[in-house]
């Protein structure tokens, strides 16, 4: 993300954008990438109105800021907040006002890291709507340990492992990758601790109060009573990848 | 007849008062202190004999003393607070991001905000304290101080930016503070700012003295350099 958005230099390799190359373009061309960073914060007594036209200023966006500004509150439903001090915001409308930054202007890229660490479960159903709505216009990256962020809504899923890409395509691809692979097995609370050192597990799963269910990577004979799974979530397809 | 307009677009200043200190309590705070020091200034200013008991090589340390250390310790931790929620809460890397430039010019002119009213107050406190009123004795009297706040302001950002933490830049300024005023400029010699008091010019010569101040000077212009050169780190795999 730091390499990508300039803020680290890298060692090899190229980062285009629409043909422009960003690493080598002086100044980096804030205007044309929008990032909001994981941990962000800004300072307590500065109000979100003042802050979004400090980054129109910054990116130099041409055109009406009160138009541009206006947009963005009302994209985020942030009216409520927007002249109140930061320090005040909870922390879905701190998340809020930083998509609102990066997204003023209307860049081409979208860089986002980590967007729905911190929030709550309810936050998060309506960060990815926002999410899912913003990648309608423009190339929005993420990056996220929490499956749930990409599952409903990428077109495309990179898994990194070890610095390296071990997985680049669509949902459906990963899933159909990895499907081949993954057995499920329903077995007793006494067979788990046997099967976990026999086996790679992906979730395991109470079905009554001695009954598991048990997904795991694995190939035909291994297991007794084993049967390929049917159903795979991207979780299973990204646990797998990881661990194969 | 053509009429020429123009804008000078500077984000920076038209936004300083709402974004890096809004409501102006951080300028009010330094003009409370320099007005509080020229106050001072007026009713305790320096004894009549000044320059000639310095011509006679005395240490004139309680005379001195305000100008050489206290003025600039009240700068550099007036840059501390200024720069001390960056790092505290992460603001930084946000900030960093849009002044993306080779030189964080942004976190240059933050300084100079605290920097630059502590130096006219010192001009105008140092030349009533040393010359009881404004001249041109006073005035290059009191020009001897600005190094130091140049000095140990740039030392309170550079050990700060570099650190990514405000407590790392108080204690490396605090300790450089301590050693230098208690080994009476010994302990650094010619990196002291301690060299008026010490009456460096008349006791060891004026050539030291100058070097000392021109030494002073560059050594803040180096950590400035450093503190708002942008690092980009190359990223290793391992």
């Amino acid at each position: 993300m730091k390499i990508l958005t300039g803020l680290q230099k890298a060692s090899k390799g190229r980062v285009l954008l629409n043909g422009v190359d960003l690493l080598n373009t002086k100044p980096y061309p804030i205007s044309q990438v929008g990032y909001l960073p994981q941990h962000f914060d800004m300072y307590g007594n500065v109000s979100g109105y003042d802050l979004l036209a400090y980054v129109f200023d910054l990116k130099k966006i041409k055109g009406s800021k009160k138009e541009a500004i206006d947009e963005v509150v009302e994209q985020f439903h942030l009216s409520s907040v927007i002249h109140q001090r930061i320090g005040k915001y909870s922390g879905g409308f701190k998340r809020r006002l930083g998509i609102a930054q990066a997204v003023i202007g209307k860049p081409k890229l979208l860089i986002i890291d980590e967007p729905t660490a911190g929030l709550d479960p309810e936050e998060r159903v309506q960060f990815r709507h926002y999410l899912s709505n913003i990648s309608r216009d423009t190339m929005t990256l993420i990056t996220t340990h929490i499956i749930e962020d990409v599952e409903l809504y990428s077109q495309q899923i990179v898994i990194l492992k070890d610095h390296s890409i071990i997985f680049d395509g669509s949902v459906n691809t990963i899933i159909s990758e990895s499907q081949s692979n993954i057995r499920t097995v329903e077995t007793d609370f006494s067979s788990i601790e046997p099967l976990r050192k026999k086996v790679t597990i992906i979730e395991e799963k109470r079905l009554t109060a001695d009954r598991f269910k048990v997904w795991y990577i694995g190939h035909d004979d291994e297991v007794l009573g084993s049967y390929p799974a049917k159903e795979i979530s991207l979780e299973h397809a990204y646990i797998y990848f990881q661990k194969k | 007849m053509r009429i020429y307009t123009f804008k000078k677009n500077n984000s920076f200043i038209d936004h300083y008062f709402k974004i890096y200190d809004p409501h102006g309590w951080k300028i009010m705070l330094t003009l409370i202190m320099l007005f509080v020091l020229f106050v001072y200034s007026i009713w305790h200013s320096a004894p009549s004999n000044y320059l000639e008991s310095l011509k006679e090589k005395y240490k004139l340390i309680s005379v001195d003393r305000l100008f050489d250390y206290t003025v600039p310790l009240l700068s550099a931790l007036i840059v501390n607070l200024a720069f001390f929620q960056d790092y505290k809460i992460g603001t930084y890397e946000f900030l960093s991001y849009y002044h993306s430039d080779t030189f964080n010019r942004s976190i240059l002119y933050r300084w100079l905000f605290v920097v630059i009213p502590f130096c006219i107050g010192t001009l105008i406190s140092a030349s009533v304290y040393y010359s009881h009123f404004f001249d041109l004795t006073g005035l290059l009297l009191s020009i001897r101080f600005l190094p130091n706040i140049f000095f140990l302001s740039a030392l309170m950002l550079c050990s700060t930016v570099v650190a990514k933490n405000s407590y790392v830049g108080l204690f490396v300024t605090c300790l450089y503070f301590v050693l230098d005023l208690f080994s009476e400029g010994r302990f650094f010699k010619l990196f002291s700012i301690g060299a008026n008091m010490n009456n460096v010019y008349y006791s060891i010569s004026s050539q030291y003295y100058l070097l000392n101040r021109f030494l002073v000077c560059l050594a803040a212009v180096c950590f400035l350099f450093i503190s708002v050169y942008h690092r980009r780190k190359k990223r290793k795999w391992v």
